[in-house]
Parts: structure tokens; sequence; C-alpha cells
């Protein structure tokens, strides 16, 4: 069974655990193609079905070279191709629900106080667009089936170079749980609307809403979002759980509690 | 013989000259403005669904169009509009009635209690008086009461700023709490429902009631801001359905007749009252319907165009042109493409209901 990984700089997690995911799913052939995430979103199929960076764009092609061996790829002889590391708008999402506050938790100093409903479309607009976006790149089919970059790690909450403000302040909201629930939920809806599955973060990976844990930075003295190789298998079992062609492939289930990891 | 008191008319009073010789959108001199409006005069806008389009050409042509609720900053135009942020100069959704903008202005000034003003659906809490402007309403009572405190606070705000209000009658016909007196945008039943032991009826407002509203609505308004005038449009659009027994043309052509008529009354009787006529523009018989969308009912976008070139020309003193007004409509949800306004008296129509749910 052929599987592609295919994404931004986060499915370089997924690469980074090729060997422990190959041995746990030997059945399988692996294959990874990634770009930095804002040359990936310039990156589409063309007319000859082959997935390539932005003719314009010489560093993506370069990067396309340097991180693959090969500046474009062919989606069709893969059975999976599992789309890893899109973000859909978090940034801008972020800021409206800090700007933004459902009347139905109470006032929020600062805040204009919306209905929980607006907020709910106005979420939903964005990753729609996102996801809209993507898809007329990479043409969506009963194939794909996408991972969202994961949250960032809680050491953006500390003074530094890696501070993040607009998660700190969502993330210290009272109702930051619930709004990362719908965050996730519109994702799945717009996910199924277009046909392929969701997969969220795994939750083991996450230390508090909006927040994953630090333990599997790859390197937390440069960088909070991006995961090391035990965060790669776990994102692959999660993916896998939610895929019976994949999951029937591993040897045994996982050693971690619950077995899969799911959200 | 001596001469009639015809003779010597300029050619705009004659129907031959001035609309049966011209073509759709061809028609001059319709309107001569009372008073200026200038890009620098601060405009609250309000009314039927018609009054969106207004609002829009206004706040597109850089004329100073007050929004005290306006969109939030980074969220979709269309959801912004969908929601009513920014489509008026506050959040009160389409004021269909001159009964509904006189309450409005009483709430807002503290004389006037709504009388059952949270209806339910499907476990959700919606305000009676604006319940398209959350169409999935709210998910509690007390959110209904925290934003509709938030949105008379800007109704307050924005009609204390305000030098001109424009104003477009839409309707007649409304739903009212035959206890209070307290009217309602929407029926019972059609977006949410009223409290068990509600009593709302229909009631379909004469010519003496939309004066008399008008009157108290503009005296609301001039204690908030004093010197403001007061343009009043005639929404083009008909009913989509009505509930007052006659035929649906019949009822839509009587209620645009009262408001008509009612408008000439104030103006009759103060200074500070003009009309435009929009509802002239769009439904002459020269225009021989072009300007309406395929249903017959809404502007088409070239219709709305046309009446708001002809606002524009008269007081910004340009010839009014065939060339379309840059009408930069935000997409909405619906879809369809005929209706570039939110208009939830559509919904009466339980057909539309069933197609939009």
């Amino acid at each position: 069974m052929k599987v592609l990984v295919l994404g931004t700089s986060h499915a370089a997690t997924l690469r980074r655990a090729f060997p422990a995911i190959a041995a746990a799913y030997p059945g399988l052939s692996l294959c990874f193609w990634g770009l930095p995430s804002a040359a990936f979103a310039k990156a589409a199929v063309g007319a000859d079905g082959q997935l390539r960076p932005d003719p314009e764009d010489a560093i993506s092609r370069r990067k396309a070279a340097e991180w693959n061996g090969q500046d474009s790829i062919d989606l069709a002889p893969f059975d999976r191709i599992l789309l890893v590391g899109l973000r859909y708008g978090l940034r801008p999402i972020l800021q409206m629900m800090r700007s933004l506050q459902p009347l139905e938790w109470g006032r929020r100093r600062g805040a204009l106080g919306v209905s929980k409903g607006f907020l709910q479309a106005a979420i939903r607009a964005d990753i729609k667009a996102s996801l809209r976006g993507q898809n007329s790149r990479t043409p969506f089919d009963a194939r794909f089936v996408a991972l969202p970059a994961p949250y960032p790690a809680t050491i953006v909450l500390e003074p530094g170079e890696l501070y993040q403000p607009v998660t700190r302040a969502v993330a210290g909201q009272k109702s930051a749980a619930d709004l990362m629930e719908i965050y996730e939920a519109e994702l799945a809806r717009a996910h199924a609307a277009v046909g392929i599955s969701f997969v969220p973060q795994p939750r083991e990976t996450i230390a508090q809403p909006w927040l994953s844990l630090p333990d599997h930075l790859e390197d937390a003295a440069r960088d909070a979002r991006h995961m090391n190789a035990d965060y790669g298998l776990i994102a692959f079992d999660a993916i896998a759980s939610h895929c019976p062609d994949l999951s029937g492939q591993r040897l045994q289930p996982p050693a971690r509690p619950g077995g899969f990891a799911t959200a | 013989m001596a001469g009639s008191p015809y003779d010597g008319l300029e050619p705009r009073a004659f129907w031959r000259a001035s609309v049966a010789g011209r073509g759709p959108g061809r028609l001059r001199g319709l309107y001569d403005p009372r008073f200026a409006i200038e890009r620098t005069t601060r405009v609250m806008t309000a009314g039927s669904c018609f009054a969106q389009h207004v609002h829009r050409a206004l706040k597109d042509r850089g004329y100073s169009v007050i929004e005290a609720e306006p969109a939030p900053e980074g969220v979709d135009p269309a959801v912004a509009s969908r929601y009513f942020y920014g489509s008026f100069s506050a959040r009160y959704g389409n004021v269909y009635t001159a009964r509904q903008f006189r309450q409005l202005l009483e709430e807002a000034a503290g004389s006037h209690t709504p009388a059952h003003l949270i209806w339910t659906r499907d476990g959700q809490f919606f305000d009676a008086l604006r319940p398209n402007a959350d169409p999935d309403g709210y998910g509690s009572k007390a959110a209904v009461l925290a934003a509709r405190a938030d949105h008379l606070n800007a109704v307050r705000e924005a009609a204390a700023q305000a030098q001109v209000v424009v104003f477009t009658l839409g309707l007649t016909e409304t739903w009212e709490d035959r206890s209070s007196g307290t009217v309602y945008p929407s029926a019972p039943g059609v977006i949410a429902d009223p409290p068990a032991g509600a009593d709302i009826g229909f009631v379909n407002l004469g010519h003496d009631a939309v004066v008399e509203d008008v009157r108290a609505a503009l005296g609301h308004l001039r204690a908030l801001s004093p010197g403001i005038k007061m343009l009043l449009t005639v929404s083009p659009v008909p009913l989509t359905a009505t509930a007052s027994g006659a035929h649906v043309l019949v009822a839509s052509t009587a209620s645009k007749a009262i408001l008509r008529a009612a408008v000439a009354t104030l103006m009759a009787e103060d200074d500070g009252i003009d009309y435009f006529p929009s509802y002239e523009i769009i439904t002459n018989p020269a225009a021989r319907s072009v300007f309406y969308a395929a249903n017959l009912r809404d502007p088409s976008p070239k219709g709305v165009s046309v009446v708001m070139g002809q606002f524009f020309s008269a007081h910004e003193g340009a010839q009014a042109s065939e060339t379309p007004v840059a009408q930069p409509t935000p997409k909405v949800q619906s879809e369809d493409e005929d209706n570039a306004v939110i208009c939830e008296e559509m919904l009466n129509d339980p057909t539309a209901r069933r197609e939009a749910q």
C-alpha cells in the first residue's frame, strides 16, 4: 500500500519518525513530499497531474528539490495521501477569538460581545476559504486525510523570542477549551463537506487548550511549533486510527495507554 | 384664447416628454433635494431591506455613513453582512415599518419597554425585535438581553451623531402584541416563536398611523440631534406575502400607496423632511420592470445603480448617467443570487422558508 505524506514543514515530523513508522507498519510504502508553508500554499497540481511549486518562485523550486530530491510529485500512484501541517488561517482566527466574546459566556473586558453563532460563522468562513484554496491546488478525493499543524508548545507563553501574545490571550481565556472545541468542530465539518477525513491533534500531546506539551519539540530553544520523531509516530498512529486500511497494517497496537492515539 | 396653466411648464411636467419618451433609467428631474447631503454630512440609515442598498452605495461613494456597529475587523465581509454588521447605522436589522422605527427610538430613549422581547426556536433564544440579525439566536436569555443593551447604546450613539437620517419605508403590515402595542418585524413562527400566552396579531397600519409614527420617530431623533433632517424613501420591493386577506399584488399596492401618501403629508408639514423617489425610479412604466430581478421583486443591481445614480447626481450636481454606479456588493451566504441583501420578509412565504432551511 503506497502512502504519501504531503504537506508543510510539519510533514518533516513524520519523516523523522520514518524508521519507527516503517517498523510498526511494515506493509506500507511511505513517501514524503513537503515544502515550507508559504511555498506549499502556492504549490499546485498541474494539467500533467504533477504537484509542483510555483514555477515563478525560484526559492520554492529550490526548496522542493532540497527537501524532496525532486521538484514535483505525481499524486496518482498513492493509495493514501496524508495532508499534514496546514494551519487553516489559525492566526487570524485566534485574533478574532481574542477580540470577540460570545455573550453566552459573559462579557470579557476589551472584547466585542457577539453571539456564539456569529463567532462560529466567522470561523467557519475562514476555514472554508482556506480549505477551498487547498482543494483547488491539490484536488481532494477519498484518499486524502488531513492532520493539522500542532498547536504551539507552552513555551510560547513565556517572555522571549518565541512569545506569542495572541495565543497566550486566547489560551488564557476561561472559555479557551470551548473555543478550541468550536474550532476543531468547524475543521471536521469543513473537511467532511469536501469529502475527506480530518484527524485532530492527538489529545495526549496537548498540554492545555491551544497549546502543545513541550515534550515533543524538536528544538525547544529555537522553535515552539515543530515536533520530533516521537510526535511523528503518535501523529501517524492518530491518522491510522481514523483509517482502517492503515491501522490494519500495524504489527501490534501502539504501546501507549489506550492503543491508538485518538482525539 | 387665453393660455392654459400648463402652457410653458418645464418638460418634466408632461408624461409624454418626461416618461413615455424616455427609456429605462433615463428619467430626469425626479428629485430636487430640499437639503444638501454632502460627503461630510453624517448620515444615519435605517429601513426595510432596500435600505441596505442605500447604505452600501453611500458608503462606497465615500459618504459619511454612520456605523455604530461596524463589521468587526478580520471577519469575512459576507458573514458580517449576514449578521447585519455594517448593513445599517446600527444592527437593528430590517426596520420595515415606521412603527418599528418609532418603537426602537422610544426604547433607546428609555420610554418604551418592549413586551415579549425574547422568542425561542430549537432551544435558542432570539431578539424578537431583530430576529434575523442573529439567525441562529443566542444560547441564553441573558445573552439576548446583553446584546440588546449594547445595541440600544449603538442606536443612541448613531442618532446623536446624525445630521440626516435616511429612512426607507417598506411595509404597512406588521405583527403586534395586543396588550402592549409592541410590534415585531417577523410574524410568530417565521423565525422563532413567542412565549406561550402572548397575544400577537396582525395589524395593517393606515396613513394616519404611519404619519404619526414618522412624526414621533423624528421627534425622538431631534431630541438626540437637534436640527437633524429626514430623507424618506419608499421601498420598491413588493410584499412577499400578505396576511391581509387580499391578493398580494393588491395588498402590496395598497401598502406602497399608503406609505407614499404618508410621505406627501409629512413633506407638506415639515421642511425638515424630504423624499427621494427610489420607488418611482424602479417601478415607473418606462422602466418596464427591467429594474427587477427575475423574481419580479428584488431590484436588480442595475436598478439599484440607476436609483443611486439619480441620488448622487442630485447631490453632487453631476448629470445622471446610465453608467452603473459601482456596487461592490458583498456576497451573502444565500444561494439565491437574486438576493443581494438580507431580507427576512421573504421568509413569510412558506416555500421560501423551506428553501432557506
